[in-house]
């Protein structure tokens, strides 16, 4: 085996493998981990879970982005932070980091995978509490910026609806839909100037995944 | 004298219209106000010199409406360890001086993470409103991580095994090349920085491994760079060597084994294997 087929096959092996096995590390290994030799192995009656308490998560959603965005789509990751106030309610802030496909001949001066930073309040509330599996409706306003050039910010909601599965103790696991509406504007004015760019509202919808992990630690 | 302290719930009042929680055990907290006080002072005392020190070293340039910026290829990573070691110092150095005011375990593991997020996150939103910089998601994830390690330790009592450490020393590629004629701060020298994560594998031992081997010696993983240029270029580095734990060492006296505490955020030189781009060393490592 030549050093280039070894390369080419080392490249092709990162690209296919590590995603997966991270992606499967956290929602099969990693819970598993976290629950296992806890001081507190029993599981509590479920009408005692998910009461006040910190809440820490990780959270995928790759996105589309509908063409009148000037955006095709993307994906974000994050991780939040916050507190469970009961098991109808929670609010967390959330920390973002992702990219944003921009095609070629928009307005904008910049194009290609461009990154997305940003960050939101989130407030999510449950229904059918007192079951493992419990369906979610959350709400969100965040500030944001694609880079690239002097960068664009940006500001919008996003709302979004799933299941939260409560699998232990400390950890869930959710699915949902999410859409956000978010309005972005030249920060500087330069670019606006230099080539005619116009503010933007990007519309994407997509699919979202979420790790929260429930300490149970409180002051 | 002491006092009670009134408990986080009770600062939320607005929220508690949402709050369905059970009652919670009473806080064991029995506060110093005196040492309380101390420790007040000491954090002003420190925080704003390093707030002064940051002005001048990182915030001088113009000022931007705020924005985020991702970072991840800026100094191969190991910038991002190090924002995770900050905040895991950050929430111990603020546990134990709460401990030492009298504060519970339980309250002052929770205050220090959200003293040391909070002071880690003030950085941030600095450097969002600065013209270069940006508000870098990825230092808030690491953040993040470091700041709530000492709640995952108290959650899961085996992650207590497993702690951060630092090893620096000046490098000339920052000094003489990369920053030459700027101003530098010692923090942005992620050439010259290790960051370590340390085990002490007695729990993974058997009694008879265990009882054999020192107390105190433990092993470390260590991840570096080199020929940094801030935008993606460089070499990196691995080394797994022996480590020290100080304060696994038993002693009766308060102040030495605050004083072994201390140095156990720091790793110190050991003999270990290193992996440097394409090359394998042996030697004694430091940083």
């Amino acid at each position: 085996m030549t050093r280039a087929t070894a390369s080419a096959l080392m490249r092709a092996t990162r690209r296919t493998l590590i995603g997966p096995v991270c992606a499967a590390y956290l929602l099969l290994v990693l819970p598993r981990l976290c629950t296992a030799g806890s001081v507190s192995d029993a599981p509590p009656p479920q009408d005692s879970l998910r009461q006040f308490g910190l809440l820490f998560d990780v959270q995928a959603a790759p996105h589309y982005s509908s063409p009148s965005s000037y955006a095709d789509g993307g994906y974000t990751v994050s991780l939040g932070f916050g507190l469970n106030f009961s098991p109808v309610f929670q609010m967390t802030i959330q920390i973002y980091t992702g990219r944003e496909m921009i095609p070629r001949g928009t307005a904008k001066p910049v194009d290609g995978w461009l990154p997305v930073g940003g960050a939101s309040l989130e407030g999510t509330f449950f229904f059918a509490t007192g079951t493992p599996v419990r369906p979610y409706a959350a709400a969100g306003y965040g500030l944001y910026t694609i880079s690239g050039g002097d960068g664009y910010n940006g500001g919008g909601l996003s709302l979004e609806a799933g299941a939260e599965w409560d699998f232990s103790r400390f950890v869930s696991l959710r699915f949902g839909g999410k859409y956000d509406v978010i309005r972005y504007h030249d920060p500087t004015g330069e670019a606006s100037q230099a080539v005619g760019f116009q503010p933007f509202t990007l519309r994407a919808a997509g699919a979202a995944v979420r790790m929260a992990f429930y300490p149970d630690l409180l002051p | 004298m002491t006092i009670s302290f009134p408990r986080a719930s009770a600062l939320l009042p607005l929220l508690l219209f949402l709050y369905g929680g059970e009652a919670r055990a009473q806080d064991t907290s029995d506060v110093k106000p005196l040492r309380l006080t101390l420790v007040s002072a000491v954090t002003l005392g420190t925080v704003i010199p390093v707030h002064i020190y940051q002005q001048n070293a990182w915030w001088q340039g113009p000022r931007a409406p705020f924005r985020f910026e991702n970072d991840w290829a800026y100094a191969l990573n190991v910038d991002k360890l190090g924002h995770m070691y900050a905040g895991f110092l950050l929430s111990r150095m603020f546990r134990y001086s709460l401990e030492w005011s009298g504060f519970s375990e339980h309250t002052s593991t929770f205050y220090g993470s959200v003293l040391g997020l909070s002071y880690q996150m003030y950085v941030e939103v600095e450097d969002g409103f600065h013209r270069v910089y940006g508000f870098s998601p990825g230092d808030a994830f690491f953040n993040m991580m470091g700041a709530t390690i000492p709640l995952a330790q108290w959650t899961f009592p085996v992650l207590r095994n497993f702690t951060l450490k630092y090893s620096y020393w000046p490098s000339t590629g920052y000094r003489d090349e990369l920053k030459a004629g700027q101003a530098k701060a010692f923090l942005d020298d992620y050439q010259g920085t290790t960051v370590w994560l340390a085990v002490d594998p007695h729990f993974m031992m058997g009694e008879k491994v265990s009882s054999a081997v020192p107390p105190w010696l433990g092993l470390a993983f260590g991840v570096g760079a080199r020929d940094l240029n801030e935008s993606g270029g460089g070499r990196r580095q691995a080394t797994l060597a022996l480590d020290f734990n100080f304060s696994r060492i038993e002693t009766e006296s308060s102040v030495l084994h605050a004083v072994f505490t201390l140095v156990d955020f720091v790793h110190l030189p050991a003999p270990g294997i290193r992996l440097d781009g394409n090359r394998v060393l042996f030697g004694v490592f430091y940083p």
